[in-house]
């Protein structure tokens, strides 16, 4: 399977990275921010199966 | 101080994970140190979650995103194996050796993992291997079952 190439500036990778940060920043704990933004990856990549999510994401975020 | 934190503190100087990363000469940052040495005491098969909650309660700065990244990259270099269970949830062991090989039979009721060797399914694959012109050199497999009722 062909894992798409989300650069940067690309919407979903700046959706996922919001959506942790501010639930970070506002106090949220690890895990719940850290699936908030598996499923805002999810959302934009229906097409990636959801046990490659965390593996994709988890190089975007800290 | 937790389970975790004791069980730790009676490793050696290196965990066998920590060893095998020295042998690929991989740089041991700090939360590799803790994930590696968590990954040691493990007896059964955490998946990332469970790390993540074993490795929090020693360092607690540690992220998801690292387990995540430093599973790939023990994965990626035959540190440890990942396995599916058919539970939707990547799980990791050490990389078995000779001496430790083993299967796994899983309960698909109540998840429960057993570890298995047999002898005889070892020459049988073997022996397969060897009728289809093989050298066998890797293999796992994963038994799915329910356990059966007891007769009374």
């Amino acid at each position: 399977m062909v894992q798409p190439i989300c650069p940067v500036s690309s919407a979903c990778r700046q959706a996922v990275t919001r959506a942790y940060t501010t639930l970070k920043d506002s106090g949220a704990d690890e895990r719940v921010a850290f699936e908030a933004a598996e499923i805002v990856y999810a959302w934009h990549h229906p097409e990636v199966p959801r046990q490659r999510v965390p593996f994709v994401i988890a190089d975007w975020l800290p | 101080m937790t389970v975790e934190g004791e069980a730790l503190n009676e490793i050696g100087v290196l965990s066998r994970i920590e060893s095998l990363c020295a042998e690929k000469g991989l740089r041991m940052t700090e939360p590799r140190r803790v994930i590696a040495r968590v990954l040691s005491v493990s007896e059964d098969h955490p998946d990332a979650e469970e790390l993540y909650d074993r490795v929090k309660a020693i360092d607690p700065s540690i992220s998801m995103a690292t387990i995540y990244r430093t599973m790939k990259l023990f994965e990626e270099m035959s540190i440890v194996s990942k396995r599916d269970f058919g539970d939707g949830r990547a799980r990791y062991e050490k990389q078995s050796g000779p001496d430790d090989h083993h299967h796994h039979m899983i309960d698909v009721q109540s998840g429960e993992v057993i570890e298995f060797y047999n002898q005889e399914l070892e020459d049988l694959k073997k022996r397969i291997a060897a009728e289809l012109g093989f050298e066998l050199v890797d293999h796992h497999l994963e038994l799915f079952g329910i356990r059966r009722k007891k007769q009374h």
